[in-house]
């Protein structure tokens, strides 16, 4: 399905084929291939249970052929990719009334603590799980921008245009998580 | 555990996935897309598609069915007519009296009577001539007309 011609083509170039020959299937295939990975972790970090995060990444895809034609060629096509999967997953936590705002925690319950605890969502590496508790011991702002910073090595602009915070909130975030994270593991 | 077992590659470690599934996503992906609309082509859904093949196929019923009632009552009217038609003439043919019924009537009367006789008489050949008199005595009108 997947041309070899298309995999050299940058970004932009395959964007901007994709929707002047209205939308084929062979392109969006090479568009799921390129980000298909990346969008799948950047959901499954924020939402932590496989089945939620398989929803969410199909929906953002399906979301990125419905509104390919709004996207600005001022900005990088991940950035556009990563802001459909950001809104999705808050979208989602929303809807499943996990939180209200960033300022909440994602687990008061401790319902993803125990589902990580259960071996349901990990495979056994005890430093993976106890980072993933750490991390829902966090404000949802601090968690999201640790998982961005940290799991996806992006910038703080890059950051900033996905989720539509300043710079400046950002670092102060990660700043903050970053101490927590340590206070949680007696690293100081 | 020290800050560098955070630091050392775990990156995507952690959380399980299931096999194949970042091979079998594309194929979730595509079948859920909204078909492509091609150039000039509406695009229907099915339903919608079948509830206008029903509404098509309800309007072509009803308009056979109404023609063929429009064709049979259009036939009947005029053998109506015709039978009508055909009864005044008869009857505007028809110009008796009771005298001329009363000589039809009685001619075939008559005529029958003679048919009969005739029958009788042509019967076998033996029959005497004489006896035959001696009957027509005995049965005589004008003996009646005496007593």
């Amino acid at each position: 399905m997947i041309l070899e011609a298309f995999k050299t083509i940058s970004d932009h170039e395959l964007m901007s084929t994709f929707v002047k020959e209205q939308k084929p299937e062979r392109l969006f295939c090479e568009l799921i291939a390129r980000y298909k990975v990346k969008v799948y972790w950047q959901i499954r970090r924020i939402l932590i249970q496989h089945d939620d995060a398989d929803d969410v990444c199909q929906i953002v895809f399906i979301k990125l052929w419905q509104n390919a034609e709004s996207f600005q060629f001022n900005s990088a096509l991940s950035s556009f990719i990563y802001r459909i999967a950001y809104n999705e997953s808050i979208t989602f936590l929303k809807q499943k009334k996990r939180f209200q705002s960033f300022d909440d925690l994602l687990d008061a319950d401790g319902h993803y603590a125990k589902s990580i605890d259960s071996g349901m969502e990990m495979d056994g590496d005890q430093i993976a799980a106890q980072l993933q508790k750490a991390l829902l011991t966090l404000p949802e702002k601090q968690r999201l921008v640790f998982n961005y910073k940290y799991f996806e090595d992006l910038q703080y602009d890059e950051i900033s245009e996905i989720t539509g915070t300043s710079v400046g909130a950002l670092k102060s975030s990660y700043h903050y998580a970053v101490e927590k994270i340590k206070k949680y593991f007696n690293f100081d | 555990m020290n800050i560098e077992d955070l630091n050392s590659g775990m990156k995507h470690k952690g959380f399980k996935v299931p096999e194949n599934y970042f091979e079998q996503f594309d194929d979730c992906v595509l079948q859920q897309l909204p078909r492509p609309k091609k150039h000039g082509t509406l695009v229907l859904p099915i339903m919608k598609k079948m509830s206008i093949a029903a509404a098509l196929f309800l309007a072509s019923g009803i308009a056979v069915f109404l023609y063929q009632q429009n064709k049979q009552n259009t036939l009947s009217i005029d053998n109506a007519n015709i039978a009508e038609t055909e009864y005044q003439e008869f009857q505007n043919n028809i110009e008796i009296n009771d005298d001329e019924l009363t000589e039809v009537l009685s001619n075939q009367f008559v005529d029958s009577l003679y048919k009969a006789e005739v029958l009788s008489v042509s019967k076998p050949s033996d029959t005497n001539t004489d006896e035959l008199e001696s009957v027509e005595d005995e049965y005589s009108p004008l003996e009646e007309i005496e007593i």
